[in-house]
């Protein structure tokens, strides 16, 4: 409504202007065209009675009649004392009087004078110049023109375009009402939608056709609803996933330790009972310390403070942590690393991420398995690269495998101690370290996965591969 | 926001009252109590005005003091107001005043013949002007000392013209046709005041007919007839006229004179050039056809 009054605002100032200047310029044409002719009219008087000897009643009618219709209202000629010594009107004939117009007076004290002046519809000039007479002022001519006709032509015109500016306001007044009704429709559509969201209501969509801006808007009010639904389902379904999670680690604590309570048993299967409350304990904190990371890692978005991370060195720190459990395993660590892999991340970030990938090559693997990392740096680009020789991912679960308590096999996972959170959390962290992360996997053959960051450091001399 | 708009309103509407209060300056000056026009000559010329090249002051002047002489002396003084002059550059000594029969005869210096015609009688206008709101004042006369013959005047106001009354009411100049006793239309000239130039033809007609025609000349139109409607298009004038226009039906001759000097009339005006004369219930003339539209003749 506010921008439909400014315009309606904008475009009376701009019909008002039109209608003065038109105005103002038309009568400026025409007070123009008057002044011509006066002037000649007025040469044309002054010229023959500038010749005579002694300007008098007679003579000057004499020269007059020769002069013919001037073709104005009334013309008066006085002597040097202003007194009337010819006048053209018969209604109100001056002759014998001393006439004292502002005009007359001016003349004759030497001036030529004009005025034009646009009243009631008429156009009406006066003019007067002085007679010389041997360079002496010998008398005035005064002229006045009454033109009902342009005067006429001036109304005419004026009132056409009041009248054209008039019709234009009604309808731009019309379309701006039309205009303001139709976009308040679409606002108050769209506001209540918004009000609907921020109760929660993210299904609720806007049905608005066109391609103007409150379309746009209402599109991209409905895109943002959906990503807000999803982000709830996401939201939800982690929450249902977390509570389902914990819960069963917590359940089989509850088991245990009724059972033990509950029953009388021999040390032993006691002492294999609290064994299993302990792992359950462990697997809850590993659970609860993976969550606590995840939220970390999206808290942390934006926050971060990234620093010139050597990954080579990263690589030996996580092996030198994941021998045992290798060893343990029956699997062989390996690795063919690149000097100078230097990325701008965090470097716990980039321990987990090795850490993570290096971990899950170890447990998913098979006796007598292994695990080969290779970084790789070619031009602005490093590339990791975890190769295991374990159980392999099933071609359908590849979309997946980056979702969050997303598992393969739910039962490995669980004795291999996993929650489903360790990809998810690569992948985080990957994506917030500028990098990416793809998998290619073959069942019963191994998984390969390959992670790529843009390079960042000092330029160092080239180097041999060293083989750790 | 709405606190601010309105904040915003009431600093602009008092910035406007305190702009138009500096436009409206409060009078420098009391009116009179006893006010009496004083008229001199305007300063700087003035136009479009009814007091032409002149102007008057409000000077007081009780009733008791106004006498010719003591407003003479208040008009010699000169003019107080700025964008006033006396009408001369030299102002003229006084040497008396003489009141006979509403006519003030003012006797000055040598020096009023002396001043430029112009001069001379834009001060007669202006004592004329002024001395004539006095009761006893009907005429003012300038005379030189006790000189008899160096007079100017007597003069009314009626003797001064000060604006052009035809720029209100502009006169034309039209042509009225009249026969003659030979049947031959004389033209006499004739001038109408109107402002409206869609009028002139019907105001032209009816000053035909209310119109006294010259020596030799003949009346044409019954003097009762009434124009009753008048209209022209395309240069056809239509004309209606009451039934006392019949009265000119008497003979063929009285009836063509009727109709020549209408038509040759209404014909001379511009945008006419033929004329379709009509009676009121669709009477027509006997000895003359008036039926289809008439254009004047060069014959006539």
């Amino acid at each position: 409504m506010r921008n439909a009054f400014a315009y309606m605002t904008i475009t009376a100032f701009a019909l008002l202007f039109l209608n003065i200047y038109s105005a103002t310029a038309t009568r400026n044409l025409m007070f123009r065209s008057k002044y011509a002719s006066a002037q000649d009219k007025l040469q044309v008087v002054t010229s023959p009675l500038s010749g005579v000897d002694t300007l008098s009643v007679e003579t000057v009618r004499q020269v007059i009649t020769v002069l013919g219709d001037l073709n104005v209202t009334r013309l008066i000629v006085t002597d040097a004392s202003g007194t009337a010594l010819y006048d053209s009107s018969q209604s109100m004939n001056a002759v014998g009087k001393t006439v004292l117009f502002s005009e007359t007076v001016q003349a004759l004290s030497g001036q030529d004078v004009f005025t034009c002046r646009y009243e009631n519809g008429a156009l009406k000039s006066f003019a007067a110049a002085p007679v010389m007479t041997r360079s002496v002022i010998a008398g005035s001519v005064y002229l006045m023109e009454y033109d009902a006709g342009q005067g006429g032509i001036i109304a005419s015109l004026e009132r056409t375009i009041l009248r054209g500016s008039l019709i234009l306001l009604a309808a731009i007044f019309l379309f701006a009402a039309a205009f303001v009704l139709v976009g308040s429709q679409k606002m108050r559509a769209i506001l209540t939608s918004i009000r609907l969201a921020r109760e929660g209501e993210y299904s609720h969509k806007i049905q608005m056709r066109g391609t103007d801006e409150y379309a746009t808007l209402a599109d991209e009010f409905n895109k943002l609803t959906d990503k807000l639904l999803e982000s709830e389902k996401t939201e939800r379904q982690f929450v249902s996933d977390a509570s389902h999670e914990l819960k069963t680690p917590l359940a089989s604590i509850k088991l245990l330790s009724d059972s033990i309570l509950q029953n009388d048993m021999d040390t032993s299967t006691m002492r294999e009972f609290v064994a299993d409350i302990g792992n359950e304990s462990d697997r809850l904190t590993r659970i609860a310390q993976k969550l606590l990371t995840l939220s970390r890692t999206e808290d942390e978005n934006g926050e971060t403070e990234h620093e010139v991370v050597d990954l080579g060195e990263t690589v030996s720190r996580v092996f030198r942590m994941l021998v045992p459990l290798a060893d343990r395993q029956q699997v062989a660590l390996s690795a063919n690393l690149d000097h100078g892999c230097t990325i701008l991340s965090r470097e716990d970030d980039a321990y987990q991420i090795i850490f993570n990938l290096v971990e899950n090559g170890i447990k998913y693997n098979r006796e007598n398995g292994s695990v080969h990392v290779t970084l790789r740096r070619e031009q602005e680009e490093i590339t990791l690269t975890v190769e295991d020789t374990g159980v392999g991912i099933p071609a359908d679960a590849l979309s997946n495998i980056f979702k969050r308590f997303f598992r393969v096999d739910k039962a490995r996972s669980r004795q291999a101690g996993g929650a489903g959170l360790g990809l998810s959390i690569v992948h985080e962290m990957v994506e917030r370290n500028f990098g990416t992360i793809t998998v290619t996997s073959e069942e019963n053959k191994g998984s390969c996965f390959m992670v790529m960051f843009p390079y960042f450091g000092v330029e160092e001399d080239a180097a041999d591969a060293e083989n750790v | 926001m709405r606190k601010m708009c309105n904040f915003r309103a009431a600093a602009a509407l008092a910035a406007l009252l305190m702009l138009l209060s500096g436009c409206v300056q409060p009078d420098e000056a009391t009116a009179p109590e006893h006010p009496f026009s004083v008229w001199y000559c305007s300063a700087e010329p003035i136009y479009g005005t009814q007091t032409g090249a002149l102007c008057a002051e409000q000077i007081e002047l009780p009733e008791q003091e106004r006498t010719p002489e003591r407003v003479i002396r208040a008009f010699l003084d000169g003019p107080k107001t700025d964008g006033l002059t006396f009408p001369s550059g030299q102002r003229p000594v006084l040497r008396g005043v003489e009141t006979t029969d509403g006519n003030v005869r003012i006797a000055f210096s040598s020096d009023l013949m002396e001043m430029p015609g112009l001069a001379r009688m834009s001060v007669a206008a202006c004592l004329t002007m002024t001395l004539t709101q006095l009761p006893e004042v009907t005429s003012v006369e300038l005379a030189v000392g006790s000189s008899p013959s160096v007079r100017y005047g007597p003069f009314t106001a009626r003797d001064f013209v000060l604006y052009d009354v035809a720029a209100q009411n502009p006169e034309y100049t039209v042509t009225l046709y009249f026969p003659n006793y030979e049947g031959k239309l004389v033209g006499v000239r004739q001038a109408i005041l109107c402002t409206d130039l869609t009028q002139l033809p019907v105001l032209t007609a009816r000053a035909l007919i209310a119109a006294l025609p010259l020596e030799g000349s003949l009346r044409a139109i019954p003097a009762k007839t009434q124009v009753l409607d008048f209209s022209v298009t395309d240069g056809l004038a239509s004309i209606v006229l009451s039934a006392d226009f019949t009265a000119c039906d008497n003979t063929a001759r009285s009836a063509q004179n009727a109709v020549r000097s209408l038509v040759a009339t209404l014909c001379a005006l511009d945008g006419i050039t033929s004329v379709k004369i009509a009676i009121v219930g669709d009477t027509d003339l006997s000895n003359y056809d008036i039926s289809e539209p008439i254009t004047a003749s060069p014959d006539w």
